[in-house]
């Protein structure tokens, strides 16, 4: 195709986009686009930070990922983390919603408080909630106050993964609370009025009003909230440290430990690359049901 | 804001007459189930409340009497005794470097990522958005593969890249990989077209370049959105650990977070000294966000978008 010569005003129009998309473009050139294809490629070879020689080893680690029990036990962690966290923050997000759609005064307080631990680091509030699990810390004496016996929470293998479920949706379900109530606010109040003149107790028009048209904020929460869950990180290094005996190794920081403690970077990019599959076959879903529920 | 809308019940708002006409004292019922909203909502609230309460209140009581008063419960458990602000003194005179030190790198990284990110993206997004150019769509494909890639699977080559430029424990390191933010150029991308073209076609009529354009009429017409989306990339840098973990280790370019990891990750943790911090780090950032919570929400809910 022969292209027609750019006219003065467009080649201006061209350089300008030029200038403009300059900075932008390099940082993703430098910081995304050659990283990620020399990932790729260290990920076929042994590769060992503290030793230079490098050795083409073909899919070898991908093979000792598949065969490595302690990378078989994080994935399942992170699935089980994945699961219970998505699933409590959903439905803990709605309530909160739904709560708040009531017309309640202070509003704006009961907002601000469920939605302050978004707004805090990560950092933080994994330190506060290690001594708030403590055997000796506050929650153990709520309990205590309320007659149930204390619990090891961190300390136990059956128990450590759900504490740090518990705390994540603590720190996130503000988030998810706030695209409910947006999604709420598109839910026409006559609807509703005119169910209830039909007959309608409150339960089924929440049923059969309220969570269809909610479709697409709930969408968005689970898949969101999924990829979030997969990367999940901080609280186990601070927390945890991947134990008791393995309850809480993860992914992302199996991943951090083969890197950065043991240096062996060829078999940490492996697994980071099939962390990456599993992010974009979450990411494909998304844009899939996003697409079917923008159609309902 | 909303306008006070008390006096009418969740019962008569919710579903109408004939819940309300199931007793025969609507407003009896009506009251009781006001009641037990409120109760849940402050039972809720002091939920997410009280981990700060503790934090602060701890931060204030010298070291061994954290752990005194936790049970039974009680308002010593909350207030201490004597308050003191002896942690918040100790921090201030750690070696090798004062707790200081480790603020001034976060405010110095988190601001100057806002700044960078908000004009190089704000850049970016015009150009996808106002000037048609050869090949524009597959680079704003290679954008948008860039945004869904997660930072952690580029952890390890980010930082063997970093290494090879000598950067480690630089401030480079911490700043530089953070400017360009695709999820940013998206979302602004979506804001600039919004705005009228014929308000750029006036200006560029008045012979102003494209640049002059963008100064004079989009960028002061699209403050909410740019406010909102330097929050999201502030607390984005603030809240950063992994990088800066991985890349920055060294005690003199150590950020918030990691001075605060390291804490309590040493042999014995001085649970004192951590809560003082944990409340320094915490503290200014509710603040700012309670005073632009307006545009924070706004951004959240515009985008959906997160760290």
């Amino acid at each position: 195709m022969i292209r027609p010569r750019a006219s003065g005003l467009e080649r201006q129009r061209y350089w300008t986009a030029f200038v403009f998309l300059l900075p932008a473009t390099a940082g993703i050139v430098f910081f995304f686009l050659i990283p990620i294809v020399q990932a790729l490629r260290i990920s076929f070879f042994d590769y060992a930070l503290l030793n230079p020689e490098q050795t083409f080893v073909g899919l070898a680690n991908y093979r000792q990922a598949w065969k490595d029990p302690v990378f078989r036990v994080s994935l399942n962690n992170t699935l089980l983390f994945t699961v219970a966290l998505v699933t409590l923050q959903t439905v803990a997000a709605l309530i909160l919603a739904l709560l708040l759609k009531q017309k309640v005064r202070g509003l704006g307080f009961f907002r601000s408080a469920f939605f302050i631990p978004v707004v805090t680091s990560l950092v933080v509030i994994s330190t506060v909630w290690k001594l708030l699990y403590n055997s000796q810390g506050f929650i153990n004496s709520v309990l205590r106050t309320l007659g149930a016996g204390p619990q090891p929470f961190l300390s136990s293998p059956d128990q450590a993964l759900m504490s740090l479920v518990v705390m994540s949706v603590w720190k996130d379900v503000g988030f998810y609370m706030l695209i409910f109530l947006a999604g709420l606010q598109g839910v026409p109040e006559e609807l509703h009025e005119s169910a209830a003149i039909d007959g309608a107790t409150r339960w089924q028009s929440f049923w059969k009003i309220t969570l269809p048209l909610l479709r697409r904020p709930t969408v968005f929460v689970v898949v969101v909230g999924t990829i979030a869950a997969f990367k999940v990180f901080t609280p186990v290094y601070l927390m945890t440290d991947g134990g008791p005996a393995e309850s809480t190794m993860v992914l992302v920081f199996y991943i951090f430990r083969t890197a950065f403690r043991y240096f062996e970077m060829g078999f940490a990019s492996a697994m980071s690359f099939i962390l990456l599959g599993i992010v974009l076959v979450l990411t494909l879903v998304q844009f899939r049901l996003l697409r079917a529920a923008a159609e309902y | 804001m909303r306008t006070g809308h008390h006096g009418q019940g969740i019962v008569t708002d919710a579903v109408g007459v004939p819940a309300a006409a199931k007793l025969p004292w609507p407003i009896l019922q009506r009251g009781a189930e006001q009641m037990l909203l409120y109760l849940a909502l402050i039972a809720l609230a002091a939920v997410f409340l009280v981990p700060y309460l503790w934090m602060i209140s701890s931060s204030l009581k010298p070291a061994v009497e954290i752990f005194q008063h936790v049970y039974p419960l009680s308002w010593k458990t909350f207030i201490p005794q004597a308050p003191t602000f002896d942690s918040f003194r100790e921090l201030f005179r750690l070696v090798p470097f004062p707790f200081s030190r480790y603020m001034f790198n976060s405010v110095f990284v988190a601001t100057t990522v806002t700044v960078l990110s908000l004009a190089v993206n704000a850049m970016a997004a015009y150009a996808f958005a106002r000037l048609p150019f050869p090949g524009q769509s597959v680079l704003f494909a290679i954008f948008l593969s860039a945004m869904i890639v997660p930072f952690e699977v580029l952890a390890i080559p980010l930082y063997l890249q970093v290494r090879a430029l000598g950067w480690v424990n630089t401030y480079q390191a911490l700043i530089i990989p953070w400017i360009a933010n695709p999820l940013g150029i998206f979302l602004l991308r979506q804001f600039f077209q919004e705005i009228p073209r014929e308000l750029e076609e006036a200006a560029r009529i008045d012979g102003c370049s494209y640049f002059a354009a963008f100064r004079h009429v989009v960028l002061p017409n699209s403050v909410p959105a740019l406010v909102a989306f330097a929050l999201i990339r502030f607390q984005a840098s603030w809240d950063a650990f992994l990088w800066p973990l991985i890349v920055a280790p060294s005690a003199e370019k150590r950020v918030i977070q990691v001075a605060i990891a390291s804490f309590v990750t040493e042999v014995q943790t001085r649970w004192d000294l951590t809560f003082a911090a944990s409340t320094m780090a915490t503290i200014p950032i509710i603040v700012v966000f309670l005073i632009l919570q307006r545009y924070y929400v706004q951004g959240v809910v515009m985008s959906g978008l997160k760290g």
